[in-house]
């Protein structure tokens, strides 16, 4: 029986072990940090999850809709490409440490991948 | 169109918008602090005029988030954390203290300085089981006879000492703390809601991890209730308190914690004044967190974090600590508002 990606990552298990790796390259670059400024740490470290069990392949609520609403005073403050693509290196920055699989973290990569549009809403 | 009906008021309620800001909007002055579902100052009732259940059903569970649940079986809910559906009409009814609070009366009153206030509260009904629900640094809602809602910490062990301590910052201007200083007396009734908050001691299984407690002024408060505990329950981890605050006497406890750490081997104290910073040797509230985390590298398991007091300091502190190597799943934190 084929695992799923999400099986094969490890579950809400591997989201856990990711989240902290992933928050803490996220708030130490200048380049997206400013970003979560003024923002609580718990609730985001809980929203950084729900991010993850999306892009792993999990089960998540998550619309498109959602994704704009969610990002659209970011957007206004600048929120382009360049800062989706940086979230994407450290996604597969964290992953590597945890010894995902090339192949798998692809995979994660072009789940991210496809709500760029709806993040950065156009 | 969505309407919120009030004393025989109707005011219309945007998409996107929470039942609270509407009201707001519109002048309502509806009592309110957080805005985010934690400190229930907002509390109120659906009150549709159909029968109980009938109104239930009228009810986003998403609206009754944290609420005991006896008051959400009596559709009690938090219009701050509530949006409507296109079309939605409710009318509400402000909370009644008889059903959504308990009664306490000021067992005893002094300060320990200037602008702290401690207040000891006895409960109406103090049988050791409900005694036992009030953790200590969990926070209560306080409700003055004008109807000033405010939350404190318990800063002691009710089950032990069967009274309430709370340690009342007092403000120039503020309701409930110029009431408290020069209008209660021992013997005044108030009344509270609550115990909330998931900043206490917790650990069924003996683990002897390390603990820090930080917080300034009387963010000390929750940080003392935790600290008592885990020494009466014999906690085996070191724990390191470090309180901060702008002039000396904001350290408003530092007799009787300096005692404590004669007491009890694994206890550590430090301190941080504002006003001592140029002082050689003195570290400001996040070196002080930077080197206790440093020196805990050591131990083999991670510290637990609990930071209280003003939300900016708060954040930064948490922030801090996570950075420097403690999971999130370690930090608790009660940002006071």
């Amino acid at each position: 029986m084929t695992q799923s990606l999400y099986e094969r990552l490890g579950g809400s298990e591997a989201v856990n072990a990711a989240v902290d790796i992933f928050y803490r390259k996220m708030l130490s670059d200048d380049r997206v940090n400013y970003f979560f400024a003024g923002v609580d740490m718990t609730q985001q470290i809980q929203k950084q999850k729900s991010f993850l069990t999306m892009v792993f392949g999990g089960p998540h609520h998550y619309s498109g809709k959602n994704m704009r609403d969610g990002h659209r005073h970011l957007v206004k403050m600048g929120l382009n490409d360049t800062h989706v693509d940086i979230v994407i290196e450290h996604l597969g920055n964290t992953l590597k440490e945890l010894g995902v699989k090339d192949a798998d973290i692809a995979e994660v990569a072009a789940i991210a991948n496809s709500v760029r549009d709806d993040v950065l809403d156009r | 169109m969505r309407q919120v009906f009030l004393n025989h008021s109707s005011y219309d309620i945007k998409e996107n918008e929470s039942v609270l800001d509407g009201l707001l909007r519109q002048g309502v002055e509806h009592p309110h602090a957080c805005r985010a579902g934690t400190c229930q100052s907002c509390l109120c009732r659906l009150d549709n005029n159909l029968d109980e259940n009938a109104d239930k059903k009228l009810i986003n569970p998403a609206w009754q988030k944290g609420l005991k649940p006896s008051l959400a079986a009596k559709n009690y809910f938090l219009p701050c954390v509530s949006y409507l559906e296109e079309d939605q009409k409710i009318s509400i009814a402000l909370a009644d203290l008889d059903q959504s609070s308990v009664s306490v009366k000021i067992l005893e009153k002094f300060k320990f300085n200037h602008n702290v206030l401690c207040l000891r509260l006895s409960l109406a009904d103090s049988n050791q089981s409900t005694l036992e629900q009030y953790l200590p640094g969990q926070y209560i809602s306080l409700i003055n006879p004008l109807g000033a809602l405010r939350s404190y910490s318990i800063a002691n062990i009710p089950k032990i000492d069967a009274y309430l301590e709370l340690h009342i910052k007092i403000v120039p201007d503020g309701l409930m703390s110029q009431f408290l200083e020069h209008q209660a007396e021992v013997g005044t009734s108030l009344n509270i809601r609550g115990p909330l908050g998931s900043c206490h001691y917790f650990n069924p299984t003996k683990q002897a991890y390390p603990i820090i407690l930080i917080g300034t002024g009387t963010g000390l408060a929750p940080l003392f209730g935790i600290l008592k505990e885990a020494l009466l329950q014999q906690h085996s981890g070191l724990i390191y308190l470090i309180h901060g605050g702008v002039k000396q006497e904001d350290l408003y406890l530092d007799f009787a914690l300096k005692n404590l750490m004669t007491q009890h081997k694994n206890f550590i104290y430090k301190t941080s004044v504002l006003e001592h910073l140029d002082h050689p040797n003195h570290l400001a509230m996040d070196q002080l967190l930077e080197h206790a985390v440093k020196d805990l590298k050591n131990s083999n398991q991670a510290p637990k974090i609990y930071i209280c007091g003003p939300a900016e300091m708060t954040q930064k502190l948490k922030i801090n600590a996570f950075l420097s190597g403690v999971p999130s799943g370690n930090i608790e934190s009660d940002a006071f508002i």
